[in-house]
């Protein structure tokens, strides 16, 4: 075929246009290009923008497009290997409705709370934010600012995240979405073992003989993971997998001992367990009495709902929920001796012979065993007591921190450990476990900080779910969302989501990539750069720190989380939010900006841009002038080395495809608390739990107490929320990945079949899903994936025209303030 | 002779300003729901899934392919693999269904084996049926082959 | 001597029902060309000794009826060589 240069025009117009407007244009004759030249594509790696697995990926970019994408072959994690999610990740940036540029709501050229969006200029968007912030900082004071990020923020967003709300305004009120995740499983490791995070790591997935999945749908929420398991599964016969939830889903497909429970009894399941190890003999005595306390935990805590709640007003011990005393290992055995078999079976509905094949898989010496959860477990308001009952059986029986025996929490989001936990932008929370209520911990961050003593405030700031009480009550009224869809993840978005922002005193402010239902409810909506548009760290569940590249160039105007935190940390000085009486006493901080304070401190901007490798394209280093993400690594990394999150130099995580901390003298840690495998671990030692003072783990005696709501005779069935395979969290970048929303475009209701017959209804219908809280309308699904038990039904989350949140009930575990999305009481009408 | 000067970038951005300087209201900004969030829409019906057998032409060479035919009640499970009944290349003969790709004979190391990897068993992580939905909003991406056509045709 | 040679294309944004006539309106501009098309949106090639003919020609698209709007999306120029058309 010939063409002349002017049909080579007209075809490149042509292409043009039709591309943007998603036209399909005939196609010409084609020919194989041979040219290498041409075909060339740019690649490199990055870990996936889904889930906790953290899979590596290899991204094709040219001509300023990301192209094409596939599993990285030298990454341990995944091995080549994908999701269906991960293998369309080169699509998630391209919906043709990405945000370009802020938009604020206004009526006739003014800022208005029901005006519509408008947009306008960075400056004045800017502008805008700070005059409400300045305003309510003098009038109210820090506690009335407050902003909720994410665990997809990177490792240094976050971080400046931290700093500028701790460090510069002076209010913990900053906690991630990661509270509605992984908060429970924090909770959990910092009672059993006082320092976060697994000892273990997915290389015990290769030498376990026996996994068990509590309250955890692996096959769909950790397809990787997922894989390993099989593999390990199929190629070794002697391998069991137990899974233990409360509806049949397609983890099940893999069971040996597939186990459906009624709701909460987990709880009584998990302590039969440490009774059956107790009679049965089967106690590794040797390990409990070098490694181990035994403390009895504080029962009656309440359910975290509001304090003038009935069940709160009810509950003895809500001030003391995290009190507990000692006791010694008979005790612990009199405690569990009441979960015999028998009342077990019954209360969880379970047959006796399950319970106690299950038991023996933990109780058989010879057989190492990994169990999994996520929020089966974490998403519970007993959710800490559960992660303390499941480290209980590891430690009963001595199997911990060796390959293939671990007790091993799975993580929601790409850096749920990485940057919410490890970098701590928990309300309660400074990097490397350290925490706002010890006066030590806050003078060593003031200190690495270099800002004066007295900053940091000693209270906790307001948790996730607490912000939105607060927002509602009026009690904080500026607010930055960042990278996260809250509207449609939070729970009771009728009676505290939404009534929240949009209380008339309050001025909210999104920033996200897409327009969400939290854009929606939004004053100020700030276009934002994603993925590999921007430089990046993510950490991993197994403790792996993960770096990429810029590779493309956001769209329009949009920009980084890191450069939004730092360019609006300019529009402040220290005498406009730091008290009078600091200033006097260090003068030298006066009339300095927040910016020159927190990133200008000789520290972050220690490294030239020249430092930062040519080949890449990075927008922070452009618009500061130094290498952004490298100081702030490293500032942020003096917290932890030394300390037992010793992470490695920056520059080495671009060359690595991801490292597992601590990283003692070049080397990752595979298995924590052990000696030979964890640096940390002092000679002579065989195990040491060096996060408590005395080296001990703790194992807990605590109680089955029921859910905060359950069936009755009006609302007469269970309700589970959830996530499927193709949707990540709330849907906002998979479903405009054509692919993936057709392969499941719209929520349903799962439902047993005679559960729908008894209500007259048949696949297809549409149904109201009510509770006392709110209604959504859906369809009834007999069929597919998920098959729950008479009496409980499953609706995902994904899908922002089914808000399931207005349904949900906001109970809390009382430690970790974390959600319980799985249990709640709803009733099903045909619509 | 002069080379070609692209404005494309320009007047694009020229456009999407000139198309962004109008306002939206609340209810139409989030394109996934267009609606207030205080409504209750009536969800669509269930769609029919898309069951043609006909191809749908890859994104990449990477990408699994999509599946185009229906998967109601095929089993996978510890016992049974009912897609490897057409696709394992043993069964190609006789069912004209194309053979999963060499990729999945091969182990984490990379070693081939003699049958289909484990870690490939559960078909349905990576490929998934069709419904025929209607798309909420269309996806920009560029298929390499448009880039590289576009880049032949300057020169 | 040398020429100037202006292309453009434009997304046509067409009520549905006048698609039809729009389409042979346009057909009938010596300078544009019809592309791909669906229920609403039509992408037009128009080419052009000048910006100002361009423009001239998309006032022209712009002003029959059923066209909601006209948006330029690509405009190249290059000069033409003697001989080369």
């Amino acid at each position: 075929m010939k063409m002349n240069r002017r049909d080579f025009m007209k075809a490149n117009a042509a292409m043009a246009a039709a591309s943007v407007a998603g036209l399909a244009l005939p196609t010409s004759a084609t020919n194989l290009i041979t040219s290498s030249e041409q075909t060339k594509l740019e690649w490199n790696k990055a870990p996936c923008r889904f889930c906790g697995t953290g899979c590596s990926v290899m991204v094709a970019t040219r001509d300023g497009k990301v192209v094409a994408t596939h599993g990285d072959a030298k990454s341990e994690v995944n091995r080549g290997l994908n999701c269906i999610k991960g293998y369309f990740l080169s699509k998630i940036m391209y919906g043709r409705d990405r945000l370009q540029t802020p938009m604020l709501r206004m009526t006739d050229g003014k800022y208005d709370k029901h005006g519509e969006f408008t947009p306008i200029s960075w400056e004045k968007a800017f502008d805008t934010m700070a005059e409400r912030w300045k305003a309510t900082i003098k009038a109210k004071g820090p506690t009335a600012v407050g902003m909720f990020g994410s665990g997809q923020w990177t490792v240094w967003e976050g971080y400046a995240a931290v700093k500028l709300m701790k460090a510069g305004f002076g209010s913990n009120n900053i906690d991630p979405n990661a509270r509605h995740c992984m908060a429970s499983a924090v909770g959990g490791f910092m009672r059993t073992f006082g320092i976060d995070e697994p000892m273990g790591c997915y290389d015990d997935m290769e030498a376990a003989d026996a996994f068990v999945l509590w309250g955890s749908n692996m096959a769909e929420m950790h397809p990787i993971l997922w894989t390993r398991v099989t593999d390990r599964r199929l190629s070794a016969q002697h391998v069991k997998v137990a899974v233990l939830s409360t509806f049949e889903h397609r983890s099940f497909d893999l069971a040996d001992l597939p186990i459906v429970f009624t709701p909460q009894t987990d709880l009584a399941i998990l302590n039969f367990i440490a009774n059956y190890i107790i009679q049965n003999g089967k106690v590794n005595k040797d390990f409990i009495s070098k490694h181990v306390n035994f403390r009895k935990g504080t029962t009656d805590i309440g359910y975290g709902l509001r304090p003038t709640h009935p069940l709160e007003m009810k509950a003895k011990n809500v001030a003391t929920a995290g009190d507990s005393t000692p006791i010694d290992f008979d005790e612990f055995a009199k405690f569990v001796a009441d979960y015999d078999v028998g009342s077990v079976s019954k209360l969880s509905g379970v047959p006796e012979h399950k319970l106690i094949e299950l038991a023996e898989l933990y109780a058989d010496p010879n057989r190492k065993v990994t169990s999994f959860w996520t929020m089966g477990f974490n998403q519970h308001t007993r959710g800490v007591w559960c992660n303390n009952l499941i480290y209980n059986i590891h430690l009963l029986v001595g199997k911990i921190s060796t390959p293939g025996n671990s007790p091993f929490s799975l993580t929601g989001q790409p850096s749920a450990c990485g940057t919410a936990r490890e970098v701590g932008t928990f309300s309660h929370r400074l990097p490397a476990d350290m925490v706002v209520t010890d006066p030590e911990h806050r003078k060593h961050a003031e200190h690495i900080w270099k800002i004066p003593s007295g900053i940091i405030p000693p209270k906790p700031g307001y948790h996730a779910v607490e912000q939105n009480r607060r927002l509602k009550d009026g009690d904080l009224n500026c607010y930055w969302v960042q990278v996260n869809n809250n509207m449609q993840a939070g729970p009771n978005i009728n009676e505290e989501g939404l009534p929240g922002y949009r209380n008339p005193e309050n001025f909210i402010v999104v920033s996200d990539a897409y327009p969400t239902v939290t854009t929606q409810a939004a004053d100020l909506i700030l276009p934002t750069a994603m993925w590999v548009e921007k430089e990046g760290a993510y950490g991993n569940a197994e403790r792996r720190t993960q770096f990429w590249h810029q590779m493309v160039q956001a769209p329009g105007e949009s920009k980084s989380d890191l450069w939004q935190l730092m360019e609006f940390s300019k529009r402040f000085t220290t005498d406009e939010v730091w008290s009078a009486d600091v200033l006097a006493a260090n003068p030298s901080y006066k009339g300095k900006t927040l910016f020159d304070v927190l990133f200008k401190n000789g520290q972050v901007d220690k490294f030239p841009v020249s430092d930062a490798d040519p080949k890449y394209m990075n927008a922070e280093n452009d618009a500061f002038g130094f290498y952004v993400q490298k100081g702030l690594f490293e500032e942020y990394a003096t917290f932890g080395r030394g300390h037992g999150h010793d992470l490695a130099d920056f520059d080495v995580y671009h060359q690595e495809h991801g490292l597992r901390w601590p990283v003692v003298d070049g080397k990752e840690t595979k298995w924590r608390f052990r000696e030979g495998s964890d640096p940390y671990v002092k000679a002579g030692k065989d195990f040491e739990f060096y996060g408590k003072p005395d080296g001990r783990a703790v194992i807990f005696a605590l109680p089955y107490e029921p859910a905060a709501e359950e069936p009755d005779d009006e609302y007469d069935i269970w309700l589970s929320t959830g996530r499927v395979l193709e949707h990540w969290h709330s849907g906002s970048m998979t479903q405009r990945v054509p692919e993936l929303y057709k392969a499941f475009p719209d929520a349903v209701c799962f439902m047993h079949p005679e559960d729908a017959k008894k209500r007259g209804l048949r696949r297809g219908d549409e149904i109201r899903v009510i509770s006392r809280r709110g209604e959504i309308k859906t369809r009834v699904e007999t069929r597919g994936r998920n098959k729950p038990p008479v009496g409980l039904v499953f609706v995902p989350w994904f899908d922002a025209s089914q808000l399931i949140n207005k349904v949900t009930l906001d109970a809390t575990d009382p430690l970790s303030k974390q959600t319980d999305f799985k249990k709640c009481a709803i009733k099903i009408v045909k619509a | 002779m002069k080379t070609g000067k692209l404005l494309s970038i320009i007047a694009l951005l020229g456009v999407s300003v000139s198309v962004m300087a109008t306002s939206v209201p609340e209810e139409k900004i989030d394109t996934l729901r267009l609606a207030p969030i205080s409504e209750e829409m009536t969800p669509p019906a269930m769609q029919a899934v898309i069951n043609t057998d006909v191809k749908q032409v890859r994104n990449y060479p990477m990408q699994p392919p999509v599946i185009p035919h229906k998967i109601d009640g095929y089993q996978i499970d510890l016992k049974v693999n009912k897609c490897m009944q057409c696709h394992a290349r043993t069964s190609t003969g006789h069912s004209q269904a194309p053979m999963v790709s060499v990729t999945h004979y091969m182990d984490r190391d990379n070693n081939f084996l003699a049958d289909l990897t484990p870690r490939r068993y559960f078909c349905t992580q990576c490929h998934a049926p069709q419904l025929d939905a209607k798309l909420l909003v269309e996806n920009d991406f560029v298929d390499i082959d448009h880039l590289i056509k576009a880049k032949a045709a300057k020169h | 001597m040398s020429s100037e040679l202006h292309v453009t294309s434009l997304i046509v944004q067409v009520q549905p029902e006048r698609m039809a006539e729009v389409r042979q309106k346009i057909m009938a501009i010596p300078n544009a060309e019809l592309s791909a098309n669906n229920d609403v949106k039509l992408v037009v090639v128009v080419e052009g000794p000048s910006q100002k003919s361009l423009m001239d020609d998309i006032s022209t698209i712009n002003a029959i009826p059923g066209v909601l709007s006209a948006t330029m999306v690509y405009h190249q120029s290059e000069e033409l060589e003697e001989g080369e058309k």
